[in-house]
Parts: structure tokens; sequence; C-alpha cells
């Protein structure tokens, strides 16, 4: 199935305004996509702004839908757009524990988005966090809350996955499992996937284009050999 | 203490919990609203909110006569249309209470929201929550504590106040007279040992106040 997210004429009215100038496409076919470029190239704002967490007068659009605007044309609200995110920080709740975190969107998201118990607790094996659920996020290691992250915005089943820097807690062990674990499932569950990363093994790996952002514009594009 | 004093405690208690129950109901969401949407003109609404924090209580007293005396615009209007007199009434004390705790809790609530990390909202917006799930199940308990803290300073402060409630509601024994104006009352009078014990009796309710919001929270504080 052919997968397609544009980002065009896209400028960010929030704090920086006329810095980016972006006119990203994703290739047709291709399940992941990696986002790369130098510390302060924008490569966060830019998941940001697909996400519709800064106001812009960007045009998001996946698989020829628009994401940013609803069908009477009125800005989309965050909740209505089916986009996920996992935080390099990973932004978990403090005050709730694991299982909480996970449910999250399983609790208290619009029905229509809620992922049934089962495919939850298949989520959750997937992810080996099930022997992590009863306990609370502050007796977490960074890449147990990474896990975790990752299976909050999953549960959430969103059509297109955000991911910055999604397993850089994680020990390289665990993160080429971790990784095949998201390709897996996304592709199960038919997600696009943009994520940002600095390891060429990862890009190698998972990503079939590459987005090589600098100072908030596209410099390169292509498959991961052509762009690495 | 005589059983007036009494009737003063257990009415400064009445006062300062309906005092406190207001001021949450009015200030929580106008605290919310000027941390989370700024807007032009909050910097207006925040002053006035504090004044009263500032003002001296006789002059806050004064001001609510202006306003919710029986002559006045408001209290007219809440005199014809409610049958509602403040003045000389504890519905007054209860005015005057929550008015001059309000910036206690208010700044206190609005410091707590604004602590709140944007990021953590959006996080649960982005999860498919609405603004109302996203007030209760983060931004609420995220700033649980700096809530009850204000809550319970405003508390404490509506328990002691004087000034303001002299002025409004008047001194009226068993209708209208605390415990902070039975202790004035005591003072004047010099009965020493009821004062004493007016005085024990309200620094334990404000020393078990304090001590209640310093307590951990199970769930919800950080």
């Amino acid at each position: 199935m052919a997968q397609q997210v544009h980002v065009y004429q896209s400028k960010v009215c929030y704090s920086i305004p006329g810095r980016f100038e972006l006119d990203l496409e994703l290739k047709s076919n291709q399940r992941v996509t990696a986002l790369i470029g130098p510390s302060g190239a924008g490569k966060t704002t830019i998941l940001k702004l697909i996400a519709g967490w800064l106001e812009s007068n960007s045009t998001i659009a996946l698989n020829g839908s628009r994401l940013d605007l609803n069908r009477s044309g009125k800005v989309q609200p965050l909740r209505d757009r089916g986009v996920g995110m996992v935080f390099q920080d990973d932004l978990l709740f403090p005050h709730l524990d694991v299982l909480d975190n996970a449910q999250f969107a399983i609790k208290y998201a619009r029905s229509e988005r809620r992922m049934e118990p089962f495919v939850f607790d298949s989520l959750c094996e997937n992810f080996g966090i099930v022997h992590l659920l009863g306990r609370k996020i502050f007796n977490l290691s960074g890449g147990e809350r990474q896990r975790v992250g990752l299976v909050r915005a999953l549960a959430a089943r969103p059509q297109l996955l955000l991911c910055d820097e999604p397993v850089s807690a994680v020990d390289r062990v665990g993160r080429t499992k971790l990784l095949a674990n998201l390709q897996s499932w996304t592709e199960r569950e038919q997600i696009v996937v943009i994520m940002v990363t600095h390891d060429h093994d990862e890009i190698r790996r998972m990503a079939g284009h590459v987005w090589h952002i600098d100072a908030g514009r596209l410099i390169a594009e292509g498959s991961p050999d052509s762009v690495i | 203490m005589t059983a007036e004093d009494y009737t003063a405690i257990i009415l400064s208690l009445a006062v300062a919990l309906a005092a406190t129950i207001s001021v949450v109901c009015v200030g929580t969401p106008i605290a919310w609203y000027i941390a989370k949407k700024p807007f032009r003109g909050a910097g207006l609404v925040v002053a006035i909110s504090t004044l009263p924090l500032v003002l001296p209580p006789t002059v806050t007293g004064y001001l609510l006569l202006e306003i919710f005396g029986r002559r006045a615009l408001v209290g007219q209007f809440l005199e014809q249309q409610f049958g509602l007199v403040l003045v000389f009434h504890w519905s007054g004390a209860v005015l005057a209470a929550a008015v001059t705790s309000f910036p206690l809790y208010f700044v206190s609530a609005r410091s707590a929201f604004a602590s709140v990390d944007f990021a953590y909202e959006q996080a649960a917006r982005l999860m498919g929550c609405s603004e109302w799930t996203v007030f209760w199940r983060i931004t609420l308990p995220l700033s649980i504590r700096g809530l009850v803290a204000g809550g319970v300073l405003g508390f404490v402060r509506a328990l002691g106040d004087f000034g303001a409630t002299l002025m409004v509601a008047g001194n009226i024994p068993g209708r209208t007279r605390t415990a902070a104006l039975a202790l004035y009352d005591a003072t004047i009078l010099g009965e020493a040992a009821r004062a004493r014990s007016l005085v024990a009796v309200l620094g334990a309710v404000a020393v078990a106040a304090i001590w209640f919001a310093g307590r951990p929270i199970s769930k919800g504080g950080r």
C-alpha cells in the first residue's frame, strides 16, 4: 500500500517565523523514514510541526488526506489527527504507574481509537514491559522508560508515528531487538513511521527513505545508501 | 471559654470553610485560564485578584460595603432579587473572608498550573484526549499539591480575618462574632484566660491545617 506524508509550504509561526521552509514527501511504499541532521537542525521541531504541536501554516497530509484540517476546513485538534509521538525524554506521566501510563489512551481516548485488551496484552509482550506494569515510573531505567513510552504511543493506535530518538537510552543489544519489535508492530498495524536518529546502522536496518535536514531546510533525501 | 466563644469558634470554622470552597470554585478556573491561555489584559486580572493581599483589611471591608452595602448597587440588586442582605449577616463574613483569602489561593493555584509542563498536556492530546480529560487526568493531578497548599493558606487566612469581617458583618455575638473578633473582645475586657484559650484554639487549627498541606500526596504529587 502506498504511504505518503506531505509537509509542504511549511513556515513555522511559533517562535522562529520563516526559519523552516520545507517540502517533504514520504515516498511511496516507505513505511519508515529517517529524519537526520546535526544538532539544532530542527528535527524535533519538524516532528512537532507534523504532529500539530506547534502553530504553523504548514500543510500536512497523509495518504492524500489532510491531517491539519478537518472536513469543514477548520484546524484539526491534536486528538483527532491520528498522530502518535514518542519523545526523546519519554514524557511518561509522573503521577501514574507504568500500567496507567501504557493504558492511558485506552482509558481516556475517544472510543474509536481504543485498543482491544488482548491487542494491548500482545503489545506489552512484544515490547517486553509485562513485568514492569506494576512499577512506579521513577523506578524504571532510561531504557525501560523508552519501552513504556513506545507502548503508550502505539496503544493510541496512530496512523502516523513520530519517534524522536526513541531508543537512545537502550543498550545496543536491546536497541536492535526493540527496533525489530517496533518494525514488526508498525508493519502489522499499517503505521507510517518518521524517526529521528543518529545511528546509521539503525537507519540502514529500518528506513526505506531518509530526509537530511539542516537549518530548517531539506538538503538531501533518498535511500539510506545515497544520503548517508 | 464561654458558650459564646464556642459558638464563635464554630462560626469561624464554618465561615472559613464556606469562604475556602467559594474561593476554590471561583479561583481555580481563573487561575487555570491565566496560567494556560495568556491573553491581553491578564496582568490586570492578576493585579485585581491579588489586591486584597496588599490592601489594609479595613480598606477591603470598606470597598465591599461600597459594593454590597444595602445602599450600594449590587447590594440593592441582591436584596431585591434574592432577599439576600450580606451586611451584618454571617454571609457577609463569608464574603469578607473569601475576598481577603482569595489572593493566597489564586497565586498558589496559578503558579501550580503554570508549573505543569505543557509537553505532558500535549502528549495526552496526541493520544486522543479531550481538553476536559487533559485537565482532570494530567493538569489537575500534577498541580494538586500547589492547589491544596493554596487552599489551606486561604482557609487559615479566612479563619483569622478580622478587619474586613468587622467592617462587613459587624461583631454581633452568636451571629457574626467570629473567633478572631471574640479574641479582640476578650483582650479589651482584660479576660486573659479566655483570650489565651481562643489563641490556643485558633493556633492549633492553623498548625493542623499547615501540617495537612505539607503531607505527601500518594497520587498526584510530584
